[in-house]
């Protein structure tokens, strides 16, 4: 519904972003683990992984990081690995080979025209949908036809297009529901803990709201601490996702939408949100409509056209890949695109 | 064929083709409102028992049963439009409770207005028993087949040949999409229940005479319609008579071969496993709307 | 967060003010067992709303898992001569252990489906109650023995007041304590969001199940006592309209509010002792009273009332309005 409305508000913020050098640094100082981040088109190891040749690659399911370092890629790690992953609904092939390999302390976007796949690979990649073929690779796990809690406690987290709030109870609480595999002991033991409100459970559910609040802090909804989940409105509900999301300490944080329906402003903190997540090491996967939002906190980007791998390289590269802005940009970004590289 | 298979055979077509108009009762209004009228078997007593009572004031019978059926729909569009209709959109924990709460009002009523005692209804064509293939057939058990098979001929000319019925088939499929095209959505609500009310009173009446009838007898006929729904796919048309049919044929074979005791437990325990098993049920569709 | 702790013990103080005052106004043998009866009911409804208040997943059977419990500590106690504790826990182990086989396929299903399997489910253990007549007596029921505590026999009706008022409160504790703990917010979470619950790491079947069993242990325990008290029970206590029954307690009270399990429940106890005034037309007014209040109360009378409060809460004076909310324990909506 919203759709409609984006990209005027994406154009509108694209040129003066354009106008910056191509080779932008990272507003933040620090690049901890991105190393070299700043240089985009210079970044061979995930991006040439899956360019071409990844078709070509063995059939057999040999471990994907030892594939790595079979090869000799240098010292970089995939923590997410997807290996020619299809899914087909019926006659309908949603999903079809798509690759992709993300490293330590990047983001990486999904982008692609609407009905391209993004939503059905982020659902397989957290387990929501059974792969049709293919394998998911969380670190050494191997979690293909895995449940979609086992992808979580295995620290994958994740927000959704539309929240998935718990509306029965306060905003802390849910953030505190992130930390749920954090806290649980066994059956009988957790069960009778519960129960009877040990000294042990209190203090675990002390320590617990103090993290549940400071990861509030962390996503800049420390007015809402005391608020009940339903009374906050659209914006921080999605940074409350987010929030519980991180509870979890995930590995690889997958955001699925996250300035969808947000208000420029909204986004732009989103996107400082999200750069900052990065500053302390966090990986993301992020399938997103603003595309502003996209070209600016992505390391590598894939691009998705009726499910299958259209393109895939640093935001500078697929910027200017003429199939992409044939296929999903369109005249008016073409143009756009190229006034980006007279500048 | 034994005779004893033939006599359970007959019993059982007879029991389900009741069991199959409660269940088409239960899936019309399943699929016009998403609510399970847990009163349904009330329909079915108060069709048995207005007609009882009005044959008792003396009425022949071919009066007696149509005016009997029209008092339950009657019934049953009151049930809709002030217990229904107010709740529309609650939760499903609420109107089943709803439901239930009717179901229990209409019994009290039942027990004022008549009496706690059983009644039989006289059989439409006498008593005399006719033989078939060695088993012993009550004339009532061809009216209710008879009759069951003109009920379904005439829903399903209703449903495939006027726009009535077109109409709420669409609602059933996509109601908002029924409501653009101009169906009254409202109006095919009421009308589910006054269809669903109908067959549920012609059930009462048709198996009265068999089995008599009184206050209570909705309790257990409405659950195990409500069975044989589940076991032919809810919402089903089809389904609701396979079910309805199979429930009753299985009820009589295991109530003859294995355990009389456990008659009433098996259309639960075939309930169950279809659940399990085959959660859309024998004839339904996908099982894509379950939640 | 502090305020709301405080609340919980101030719920707690004035339940346990309102069990010690009540013998005052109870006169005579038949108030006690009225109340009695009122224990009974909020134990079990307490256990049923954790499932369908805060798990959100609904029983039509747990009747039958009441019934259960009460036969296996007549049969126990009766035939076998064990004691009662022991009976009663066997009872208990066996419901929970039938919940958690049973469980596991039901709890797959969801609204109307999860309904109908839970109801398939009750109404099969009532009929095997009443066709296993040598065991059990058949639809006549069975004698039960009176209850014995290490020795200590519940004799009178006082005696029973006291020891179920005392357990009242213990369940009331227990269940705000599991509520409140990371295993309650778990099961708040899926019944809100069950797809937001999994991206949390929480396995929805396996606690769905662990909610089942907890519900359907706790019926058996009130039946196992129940059966005890009134020294006798027959089928009708596992059938399918004594489930209804408990759910219409636990709705009518209010979903995922523990006080509201508690107040549905002595409003549904005490409704029908009031009607057997009206004699003919006592099912007809319960009939009416429940369509009445799911149309105009649908969120049952606690939360109602708490929404009220909300609403009122500018206009009184806020001490009173804490020391109402305390009152009502701020139910929560489901």
């Amino acid at each position: 519904m919203s759709a409609p409305a984006r990209p005027p508000e994406g154009g509108a913020s694209q040129s003066p972003e354009r106008a910056q050098p191509a080779n932008r640094t990272h507003p933040l100082p620090q690049e901890g683990g991105r190393g070299d981040g700043s240089s985009t088109p210079a970044r061979p190891p995930e991006g040439g992984a899956s360019q071409s040749p990844e078709r070509a690659q063995p059939a057999n399911r040999t471990h994907p990081l030892s594939q790595e370092g079979g090869r000799g890629e240098g010292p970089r790690m995939t923590i997410l690995s997807v290996q020619n992953l299809s899914r087909r609904f019926g006659g309908l092939t949603a999903v079809d080979d798509v690759s992709l390999a993300v490293s330590p302390g990047t983001v990486h976007a999904v982008i692609g025209p609407n009905g391209a796949g993004k939503t059905t690979l982020l659902n397989l990649m957290c387990g929501i949908y059974t792969p049709s073929s293919g394998s998911i690779w969380l670190d050494d796990h191997d979690l293909s036809g895995a449940p979609h809690y086992a992808f979580a406690r295995l620290g994958l987290g994740r927000t959704f297009q539309t929240p998935q709030i718990f509306n029965n109870m306060s905003a802390l609480e849910n953030v505190m529901v992130g930390r749920y595999m954090h806290e649980q002991r066994g059956l009988f033991l957790g069960l009778a803990e519960a129960l009877l409100r040990l000294p042990t459970l209190r203090a675990a559910e002390r320590r617990s709201r103090e993290e549940a609040a400071e990861l509030m802090r962390v996503v800049g909804l420390e007015r809402y601490l005391d608020a009940e989940a339903d009374a906050l409105p659209y914006g921080a509900l999605k940074r409350l996702e987010i929030a519980r999301a991180l509870a979890l300490k995930p590995k690889l944080l997958l955001l699925d939408e996250p300035a969808a329906g947000l208000n420029h402003s909204e986004a732009v903190e989103i996107e400082q949100l999200i750069g900052q997540l990065v500053e302390r090491g966090m990986t993301v996967v992020l399938v997103e409509h603003n595309m502003r939002l996209v070209m600016e906190v992505s390391d590598a980007i894939l691009v998705l056209d009726h499910g299958r791998r259209l393109a895939e390289g640093p935001p500078q590269m697929v910027r200017e890949d003429p199939r992409v802005i044939e296929a999903y940009l369109g005249k008016e970004a073409a143009e756009d695109a190229r006034s980006a590289v007279a500048v | 064929m034994s005779a004893e298979l033939a006599q359970y055979l007959t019993t059982g077509v007879t029991v389900g083709a009741v069991y199959a108009l409660v269940a088409l009762g239960f899936s019309l209004i399943y699929n016009a409102s998403h609510v399970i009228n847990f009163a349904q078997g009330e329909f079915v007593m108060i069709g048995g028992m207005s007609a009882v009572s009005l044959v008792a004031t003396g009425m022949p019978l071919i009066l007696a049963v149509p005016l009997a059926i029209g008092i339950t729909v009657l019934v049953g569009m009151l049930l809709e439009k002030f217990a229904v209709e107010p709740a529309r959109g609650a939760s499903v924990v609420t109107l089943i409770i709803i439901t239930i709460g009717a179901s229990i009002f209409l019994r009290g009523l039942a027990a004022i207005v008549w009496d706690k005692k059983l009644h039989a209804l006289p059989a439409f064509s006498g008593n005399e028993p006719i033989s078939f293939v060695g088993a012993s057939v009550q004339p009532q058990s061809l009216w209710v087949l008879g009759a069951t098979m003109l009920i379904v001929l005439a829903l399903a000319w209703f449903f495939g040949r006027t726009r009535v019925g077109k109409g709420m088939l669409a609602t059933s499929h996509n109601r908002l999409a029924a409501q653009l095209v101009g169906i009254n959505v409202r109006r095919v609500l009421l009308l589910s229940f006054a269809v669903s009310a109908g067959l549920g009173g012609a059930a009462g009446i048709l198996v009265a005479p068999i089995t008599t009838t009184s206050v209570d007898v909705g309790v257990m006929l409405g659950l195990k319609g409500f069975a044989a729904a589940v076991l032919g796919g809810l919402g089903s048309g089809p389904g609701a008579l396979v079910g309805g049919f199979v429930l009753g044929i299985v009820e009589s074979l295991c109530a003859g071969y294995i355990s009389s005791a456990y008659k009433d437990a098996i259309a639960f325990v075939l309930m169950l496993g279809v659940l399990f098993f085959l959660p859309s049920g024998l004839m339904g569709k996908r099982a894509a709307d379950r939640v | 967060m502090s305020h709301y702790r405080s609340s919980r013990h101030h719920g707690l103080i004035a339940l346990a003010a309102i069990i010690a005052l009540l013998p005052l106004v109870l006169s005579n043998k038949y108030f006690y067992d009225v109340a009695i009866l009122i224990g009974f009911n909020a134990i079990v409804c307490i256990g049923l709303n954790l499932l369908i208040g805060y798990a959100g997943q609904i029983s039509l059977g747990h009747a039958g898992f009441f019934g259960l419990g009460a036969y296996a500590s007549a049969i126990l106690t009766g035939n076998y001569g064990w004691p009662p504790v022991i009976a009663a826990l066997a009872g208990m182990a066996g419901v929970g252990s039938l919940a958690f086989l049973a469980g596991r396929p039901i709890l797959k299903l969801k609204g109307h489906y999860l309904a109908m399997a839970t109801l398939g489910l009750g109404i099969i253990i009532s009929l095997v109650i009443v066709n296993q007549d040598r065991l059990t007596g058949g639809p006549d029921g069975i004698t039960v023995g009176p209850f014995s505590v290490l020795g200590f026999a519940l004799e009178n009706e006082r005696a029973w007041y006291w020891f179920i008022g005392g357990l009242l409160l213990l369940t009331v504790w227990l269940s705000q304590n599991l509520i409140d703990s990371p295993m309650g917010r778990a099961l708040r979470a899926l019944h809100s969001s069950e797809v937001g619950a999994q991206a949390a790491g929480i396995n929805a079947a396996a606690h769905k199940l662990q909610i089942f069993v907890l519900s359907a242990t706790f019926a058996a325990g009130a039946g196992s006592l129940a059966a005890h008290y009134s020294g006798f029970i027959t089928p009708a206590k596992a059938g399918f309209i004594h489930s209804v029954e408990l759910v219409t307690m636990v709705v009518l009270g209010g979903m995922a509010s523990i006080y509201g399990a508690v107040v549905g429940a002595a409003v549904l106890t005490l409704l029908p002792q009031i009607l057997t005034v009206l004699k003919d037309y006592e099912m007809v007014v319960l009939g009416a009273v429940m369509m009445a209040t799911m149309i105009f109360l649908p969120r049952g009378l606690v939360p109602s009332l708490a929404a009220l409060c909300e609403r009122w809460r500018d206009l009184l004076p806020p001490s009173l309005v804490l020391r109402l909310e305390a009152l009502i324990g701020r139910g929560r909506k489901p």
